[in-house]
């Protein structure tokens, strides 16, 4: 019987461990998007498929490639800070990539994804995908396609950056959040 | 005595008309019931199904069979229904907690965050409560304990996969954080309730967390610490039965995972190194150690069935197919001869856990196989030796690669010695299992036998690196080989016709 209680009292341990550690994630990122400083990236949705998290948009952001000044190098591969500032558009871009974590400013931890010989590389940036309603991801991507045949993109996701710690707030189609641009269609 | 004998007889016929060349065990519980009684209940049903039978056909009076079922004591029928329960709840709580996280992962659009804090935890919560009833109140039922852990594993699964379907999470290392927090977390469910299915997704989970790891260039290595995690329950599960489902089910899965780990996780030293047949070195002999430690009498009362001893068959499976891929030229030409190979990056201390892996599964296998030498299991050593052969592959093919002063001709023709070799072993190993089957009226082994012969055969005969003039005289020498051993057996047994 005394065992059972043991066993008992280590698997609430656990319980509460098993529910402490999404709620920690919820928490931290919860403060990311009430006190972190807004960004734009303009970027061009695609619809793939994750099989525990559902369809979702990936997003490639143009401003993902960036010249290293001269004497600068990184490893294929290799974990960087991404210093971000916004430009004359109030979009966001990268200004500096460093090995070392920025003293101050916002920014982000990325990975080298290919370097070129003219010390061009390519980062990936921790927030590539906006998960979406199995119905409709595919009709936002569709509805992407239609509009940048016709007219300029205005694609763009807003992401909130605060301490290193990037949480992807929105996507917009055409200036409008995706759940109202998909409704005016409708 | 003569009757003795007579039974004897019958049960030789019987038991070879079944293929079961082997299980002499099976009607020594016939003969000598007294050292066999109460060992075997696969047996023993068996023959309380053969009992009504043998007393409708005469053969057996009532008496005797009521006498024969008293001295084996009653059969344990409720077995299988324990299997099936177990089984239908494993399968039952999979199947919900697969559709929970399917719902959860269609991602309802209207749904707050609020809300879906409430969904991610909710069905966590709900298992975790059973999971608790179920070490309170039924701690000695298996179908309790194992589908209720299946069904809070995959209830984390959907908790965390809910989140960071709510907060975007994404970028380079959010697959393998999702299922390194799912495993960490789900893992010492096997511990608290004893089930075996959490190590099993554990140990899938771990393999596929080392792939993601390793394709980002991560330290993949740490899948062995974390898999050193599952030991203890496997340990526990061979005291308990060592041929039983559960310890069978977690030997499948290592037997399909650690292959698979050792090539991710060993990818730098084994595919980017100056010394590329070192693959063969380190999986020869993990297949090596897999099938000797596979083979392990663990003084079970029952004699295994060939799918439990996964880690026999897939040893054994390993190393043939191995052995036939090193029977090809091409594998030891030293193509990459005037590449710039050097250890480069390799020598750093990052790679240290690398080298002492890849030493410590050559080691196993060297101890193993002394052990199995010494103990005169030369039959298992025909499998076993294939390490040594690599080795001496492998130093032949790195004399190709880095003797650079060499001809370019005379490191090709060096590459034959290995590859002569290894035609030479699977051709030993076909025919010496061929015979072995015939000798113990074993058909899958002559199957097994006839189908490492049949292949290499016909790789010889289309493979276009060798010549013409070489393949035929040796295809004449070997059929010459063949015809000339038959006719020695034959003449042996004096049945010449």
């Amino acid at each position: 019987m005394r065992k059972t209680y043991y066993t008992l009292a280590l698997f609430s341990c656990l319980a509460l461990v098993q529910i402490a550690a999404p709620l920690s994630t919820i928490a931290r990122r919860e403060l990311v998007l009430r006190h972190g400083e807004q960004f734009r990236f303009r970027t061009e949705p695609i619809d793939p498929y994750d099989a525990f998290r559902g369809r979702y948009v990936a997003l490639q952001f143009e401003q993902a490639e960036v010249a290293l000044p001269d004497g600068v190098r990184f490893k294929w591969d290799q974990k960087v800070f991404a210093r971000i500032e916004k430009d004359s558009q109030g979009f966001g871009r990268i200004a500096e990539v460093t090995a070392e974590r920025p003293r101050e400013g916002a920014y982000v931890v990325a990975q080298v994804r290919w370097r070129r010989r003219d010390n061009m590389i390519r980062l990936d940036l921790p927030f590539d995908r906006y998960y979406m309603d199995e119905a409709v991801a595919p009709v936002a991507e569709e509805a992407y396609r239609e509009r940048s045949l016709r007219a300029p993109r205005d694609t763009y996701v807003t992401v909130r950056i605060k301490d290193g710690m990037a949480v992807l707030e929105e996507l917009y189609l055409d200036g409008k959040p995706i759940s109202e641009f998909l409704a005016e269609r409708k | 005595m003569v009757s003795g004998a007579r039974a004897n007889e019958r049960s030789v016929r019987l038991s070879a008309a079944r293929g079961e060349g082997n299980n002499a065990r099976q009607w020594g519980l016939l003969m000598s019931p007294r050292a066999e009684r109460g060992a075997d209940s696969r047996y023993a049903r068996w023959l309380s199904d053969q009992l009504p039978i043998l007393v409708s056909a005469g053969v057996l009076s009532e008496e005797a069979a009521e006498r024969l079922c008293d001295y084996y004591g009653p059969v344990d029928t409720g077995r299988k229904r324990r299997f099936a329960l177990t089984v239908c709840s494993i399968f039952g709580a999979l199947s919900i907690g697969l559709g929970i996280i399917l719902l959860l992962a269609h991602n309802w659009e209207g749904i707050s965050r609020p809300v879906r804090v409430v969904l991610a935890l909710l069905p966590m919560v709900v298992a975790q409560a059973l999971v608790g009833w179920t070490i309170m109140r039924r701690r000695d039922s298996l179908p309790w304990r194992e589908g209720t852990a299946t069904f809070l594993t995959l209830a984390i699964a959907a908790a965390i996969a809910l989140v960071s379907q709510t907060y975007h999470t994404s970028g380079p290392s959010d697959m393998s954080n999702f299922l390194l927090s799912w495993m960490l977390l789900s893992v010492p469910l096997v511990y608290l309730v004893g089930a075996t299915v959490p190590a099993l997704i554990y140990l899938a989970g771990i393999t596929a967390w080392a792939g993601y790891v390793q394709s980002d260039a991560g330290p993949s290595i740490i899948f062995w610490p974390l898999a050193l995690v599952i030991v203890p329950h496997f340990w526990l599960l061979i005291k308990e039965n060592p041929h039983g489902i559960r310890t069978t089910a977690l030997s499948w899965a290592l037997s399909v995972c650690l292959p698979i780990a050792v090539g991710i996780t060993l990818w730098e030293i084994m595919f980017e190194g100056p010394l590329p047949s070192l693959t063969f070195v380190v999986y020869s002999s993990l297949f090596t150690v897999l099938y000797l430690a596979g083979s392990a009498e663990l003084g079970a009362a029952e004699q295994p069935s060939r799918w439990q001893r996964p880690l026999q068959m897939t040893g054994a499976g390993g190393i043939v197919v191995l052995s036939f891929i090193l029977t090809f030229w091409g594998t030891w030409e030293p193509y990459v001869r005037h590449r710039d190979l050097s250890w480069g990056q390799l020598r750093e201390a990052a790679f240290i856990p690398h080298y002492v892996l890849a030493a410590a599964i050559l080691g196993v296998a060297l101890w193993l196989i002394i052990s199995t030498a010494l103990r005169r299991q030369t039959a298992r050593l025909f499998l076993g030796i294939i390490p040594v052969l690599a080795a001496v592959g492998c130093v032949v093919h790195a004399i190709g690669i880095h003797a650079t002063s060499l001809p370019d001709d005379m490191t090709k023709r060096l590459a034959l010695i290995p590859t002569i070799m290894f035609n030479m072993y699977l051709l030993v190993l076909g025919v010496a299992t061929m015979l072995a089957g015939t000798r113990t009226g074993s058909i899958p082994k002559i199957n097994a036998g006839m189908i490492v012969l049949i292949a290499l055969l016909v790789a010889r005969f289309f493979d276009s690196e060798m010549s013409f003039t070489a393949r035929g005289v040796a295809f004449i020498v070997l059929g010459i080989w063949f015809l000339a051993t038959n006719l020695v057996f034959i003449r042996r047994r004096g049945e010449v016709r």
